[in-house]
């Protein structure tokens, strides 16, 4: 049965009883079967709680014998595998024995589903505050075009430390997600810096050459230290000796060196890409440009 | 000789003690032999109810009756099951042998299997009927393998005045002791006026467990001081993990009972 690959040896009370019932017949194998009678259930119960071990069954079945437990050893997955394979193994409990009124327990259940809860969560929020940091670009460059272009350099190294993540094979838990949201909100400080010199800049009315380079002789330095200082403190924390402080600190110092290189690197490029050779700049610019591309 | 006072069968039974006797005259070890000592009839018939408590007060009853006879210094009890029903004619058979080299030998009846099946002997410390009373709960141990104190000469329960007597292992019967009964140490609280247990308190080597045992409802059958209901409660980290209620529905003592009871063709044969 696909169902069963990956799954270790169910244990449930029918084992134990085809081992008393064994146990019993001489230990022949041809008599490793359950009792026929709910008489002989019963009296197996009693002799194993008689004459067995002091280890009782009550992680097995309840006290009243109403409810039995089935074990089922499952490998250790990522949460979306293992929702799969207990989903599965849900849906087959309630079409084949839906009358008991099957339940899944154990930590992994409740691990998997707080980890899919949270993750959506997180995820969810990590958009919220893409939206909210936007709407703030937006709102205080008064223009849609440069809000988004700003957002760009603060949003691509948080995905591309994930792309690297799931390379590395690192699964991406609950407090790498929440990092990531972070990150967001430390990254884009940056790239204010730069955009808001290279608007000031045009508004005087340099050409989109001139104001690229003005934005990064002003605050290139200061973009620089700041992010320096952030990957060396978020550096530190890689020679921590727990799993989750070692990610947050390696992909904080990622996130924050490909912050300074799309500040640095990437945005000026992609300014320069929109805002072209700054035809949609007052004329006297525009002839500039002009002069400076046939004297070029 | 039995440290027979310990619980159950044994305890069900009290034999009255002269009154001119008084405790306080004893040493400890001289008080444990006179509870050991009580006549408690040659032969018993008893019917009682076994009521297995959780941890959540959840209940289960067992319906019980239980034969016991004499035989010399050895006893032999049969304990077939009445209800519930599934169960029922289930049936309990011990020999207790008084020599002490001699291991009890214990048998269990299934009626649906119509087998006898034996029991371990060697595992005295396993539970019997629940998880509160073990074998040796129930058959009882060896006096000499123990020290006793007296650990309070006078404590008054349920208006009777008692004396508190611990026991701890003697060393070189430590392993044989705490294999038997798992208890690294026991208290009890004995009546002085009659040498009948009242209460008693059992440490158990592993987990951190502590029973305690409670008689009550004690009353004059025939000449016999009978314990009524008998109570043990098994503690974890001082919280109840589960308890057993043994209360006694009827009892007579000195019943005519053939030999032929205590054997496994009985039981085979079916018990009424």
């Amino acid at each position: 049965m696909e169902l069963r690959e990956p799954l270790g040896q169910i244990n449930s009370l029918a084992d134990f009883l085809k081992d008393i019932s064994q146990a019993l017949n001489a230990n022949d194998p041809d008599f490793y079967q359950l009792p026929d009678t709910a008489e002989l259930a019963a009296q197996f119960l009693l002799l194993y709680d008689s004459a067995g071990p002091n280890e009782d069954l009550s992680d097995i079945k309840d006290f009243e014998d109403r409810y039995a437990r089935l074990n089922v050893p499952l490998a250790n997955m990522v949460a979306s595998a293992t929702k799969i394979k207990l989903d599965a193994i849900t849906a087959y409990m309630n079409d084949n024995h839906g009358s008991l009124n099957p339940l899944l327990t154990s930590t992994m259940v409740l691990f998997t589903v707080q980890d899919i809860y949270t993750s959506q969560g997180m995820f969810a929020s990590l958009l919220v505050s893409l939206g909210v940091i936007s709407g703030f670009f937006i709102l205080l460059l008064r223009s849609f075009k440069y809000g988004i272009l700003c957002m760009i350099p603060s949003v691509l190294p948080i995905i591309l430390t994930a792309s690297i993540a799931s390379m590395l094979g690192i699964y991406l838990d609950l407090s790498i997600l929440i990092f990531g949201a972070m990150t967001m909100g430390i990254a884009v400080d940056d790239s204010i810096h730069v955009i808001t010199r290279y608007l000031a800049s045009r508004e005087a009315g340099a050409t989109t050459q001139q104001a690229i380079a003005r934005a990064m002789r002003e605050s290139g330095r200061g973009v620089v230290f700041s992010s320096l200082v952030l990957v060396l403190g978020f550096g530190v924390l890689c020679f921590g000796s727990f799993t989750t402080i070692i990610y947050v600190g390696m992909f904080g110092s990622i996130i924050m060196a490909l912050a300074l290189l799309g500040d640095l690197l990437f945005l000026p490029a992609l300014l320069y890409l929109v805002d072209g050779n700054g035809k949609e700049s007052d004329p006297a610019t525009t002839d500039q440009i002009t002069t400076n591309t046939t004297s070029s | 000789m039995r440290y027979a006072c310990s619980i159950a069968v044994s305890m069900l039974a009290i034999f009255s003690i002269p009154t001119q006797l008084y405790a306080a005259e004893f040493t400890a070890a001289e008080i444990m032999q006179r509870v050991d000592d009580r006549e408690d009839g040659s032969s018993m018939v008893a019917e009682y109810t076994m009521v297995l408590i959780d941890r959540r007060d959840r209940q289960r009853v067992r319906d019980l009756k239980l034969y016991s006879k004499d035989y010399g210094a050895d006893t032999r009890v049969l304990s077939p099951f009445e209800s519930p029903a599934d169960i029922r004619d289930t049936a309990y058979l011990n020999m207790d042998w008084d020599d002490p080299a001699r291991d009890d030998d214990s048998w269990l009846y299934l009626p649906a299997l119509q087998r006898v099946k034996r029991l371990a002997s060697s595992d005295t410390s396993d539970s019997f009927l629940g998880r509160d009373f073990t074998y040796a709960d129930i058959n009882g141990f060896d006096l000499a393998w123990y020290n006793y104190e007296l650990v309070n000469s006078s404590e008054l329960i349920d208006g009777h005045d008692t004396c508190v007597i611990e026991a701890i292992p003697k060393p070189e019967f430590k392993t044989l002791a705490e294999n038997a009964t798992s208890y690294s140490k026991l208290q009890s609280w004995i009546r002085k006026d009659n040498f009948l247990q009242l209460r008693g308190q059992a440490w158990e080597l592993r987990g951190n467990r502590i029973k305690y045992f409670t008689a009550s409802e004690i009353e004059l059958i025939d000449d016999i001081w009978t314990v009524g209901k008998l109570q043990a409660v098994t503690t974890r980290n001082g919280s109840q993990e589960h308890a057993s209620v043994l209360q006694v529905k009827s009892i007579q003592y000195n019943t005519e009972l053939g030999d032929e009871i205590f054997t496994t063709e009985y039981m085979e044969r079916g018990l009424d």
